[in-house]
């Protein structure tokens, strides 16, 4: 079983109007409401490649998080969540102007949680654990929380033999890699050049960085930018991995895809290069189309024509 | 049609540690009538719902009288909740039937109308949750069963 959590979900909704003019009303011209957050897309894409031990978990607050809930549970995502009573799930609002070709994004600010709402998540999780074999975290840390949460849930599930694995911004990696999780996937976020006290500014630098990150004991390392490009790291050897004449929709939710496609094609028995390939093939898969979804596998094997692997160490 | 078509992937569900407290939040958080009561295992071992709690609070007395305007008033509930509300939860569960994947959306129902349920668990071949069944997806299944088979008699004629 894979256990996917989200600590900070949101409903992502996509909404396209004609023109947007900032103080006036408009009418959308189309619509999409889906639920979001690292941890559940994951969950989702893991089962669309064909492996549908998951459990989705995480926390949920007030009537977003009600609506949050339905909607996953609807799309047959196996899920178990814990609520949270100050305030309510995040709302992601992107407004896409189809005549200046523009996108308009809106976070709500999400709710507040506390330490006591991750004691009540360990103990909801406490019946799947005998079963579970990977545990992954994904997105950013509701307000309320310590910087420490992730390095304290990894430490934690690693006590207890479980295969963990992080994916979220760069602003989160620095010290969950410290707790040495099995499996470090960053999201890249625009501008960033540095891992914690470390300059990425080439190739080169994240080839170190992933080979550093090894080192420590991390199994598995993804760096990469925007799906295009990629550096990943498995068991000691590095890969850089890219695509040929890429055609990319969106990038919401491939970083997601990636992880889960490492997650799968380990769990699968495919090998170095193989899973390389498998994870970025996932994620382009998924670039490709608006909402963070593939249809099956078959689309996933379809695009691995334009993954390119090269072992760089 | 089988369970699995129709089921519902919600794994909420109360574990034999909590107190009665504790189910009480997960019930009202999660608006749920009531979930499905699992060991450290997750395997299915009964029910805990708004009425499996309140059979228990409220007085025998209170039960055998036919009108509820014997009622005396919310404090003797109060007190009652009270001296078992930090209790185990297994003292407010109730036995439960369940279904599998494999079973028909027809076993399901029967079942829910001989014991007076609108919701099952769904279990694996181990007892172990799987998510659960309402009378509301039955029904909802079958009236697309219904429009299904009306379309496809218009596209044949």
């Amino acid at each position: 079983m894979v256990i996917c959590v989200t600590l900070n979900p949101a409903i992502d909704a996509y909404l396209e109007v004609k023109k947007l003019i900032p103080g006036s009303f408009h009418r959308t011209e189309k619509e999409i409401y889906s639920p979001g957050g690292k941890g559940f897309i994951a969950a989702e894409i893991l089962m669309k490649l064909g492996y549908s031990d998951v459990l989705s978990t995480g926390l949920l607050a007030g009537r977003n998080g009600l609506a949050w809930e339905d909607s996953a549970t609807q799309r047959g995502v196996p899920g178990s969540y814990v609520y949270i009573h100050n305030g309510n799930t995040r709302r992601n609002i992107q407004i896409v102007d189809l005549t200046e070709s523009t996108v308009t994004s809106i976070g709500t600010k999400g709710p507040e949680a506390s330490p006591q709402d991750i004691e009540k998540l360990k103990k909801r999780l406490r019946p799947h654990l005998g079963r579970a074999e990977w545990i992954l975290f994904g997105g950013s840390l509701p307000s309320g929380l310590s910087p420490d949460t992730y390095y304290e849930l990894i430490k934690y599930f690693n006590g207890l033999g479980k295969k963990t694995v992080i994916n979220a911004t760069i602003e989160y990696l620095p010290r969950a890699a410290d707790a040495i999780p099995f499996m470090l996937v960053e999201d890249p976020k625009e501008g960033e050049e540095h891992f914690g006290d470390i300059e990425v500014h080439s190739l080169e630098d994240e080839i170190k960085l992933a080979k550093s990150l090894m080192d420590r004991g991390i199994q598995v390392v993804s760096l990469s930018w925007q799906v295009i490009h990629n550096v990943i790291g498995i068991y000691g050897n590095v890969y850089h991995v890219h695509l040929v004449d890429p055609h990319i929709f969106s990038v919401v939710g491939a970083n997601s895809a990636l992880t889960a496609g490492l997650i799968h094609a380990i769990i699968s028995g495919m090998e170095g290069p193989d899973i390389a390939k498998h994870a970025v093939a996932t994620a382009y898969a998924v670039a490709t189309k608006l909402e963070p979804d593939i249809d099956g596998i078959v689309q996933v094997q379809k695009v691995y024509e334009y993954v390119e692997v090269e072992k760089v160490l | 049609m089988l369970v699995k078509d129709i089921y519902i992937r919600d794994l909420t569900a109360i574990t034999d540690d909590m107190t009665v407290r504790e189910a009480i939040e997960i019930l009202y958080t999660h608006r749920l009538p009531g979930v499905p009561l699992v060991d450290e295992d997750f395997r299915v071992i009964g029910y805990v719902s708004g009425s499996s709690i309140s059979d228990v609070i409220i007085p025998d007395y209170v039960k055998r009288l036919v009108s509820t305007s014997y009622f005396p008033d919310i404090g003797i509930l109060a007190k009652e909740l009270a001296s078992i509300m930090d209790s185990p939860v297994s003292e407010v569960k109730k036995w439960t039937p369940v279904v599998e994947e494999e079973d028909t959306d027809l076993t399901a129902l029967k079942l829910m109308l001989e014991h007076h349920r609108n919701v099952l668990p769904v279990v694996d071949e181990e007892n172990r949750l799987r998510g659960v069944i309402t009378k509301e997806a039955i029904l909802s299944a079958i009236v697309h069963m219904i429009d299904n088979e009306k379309n496809q008699e218009e596209e044949e004629k």
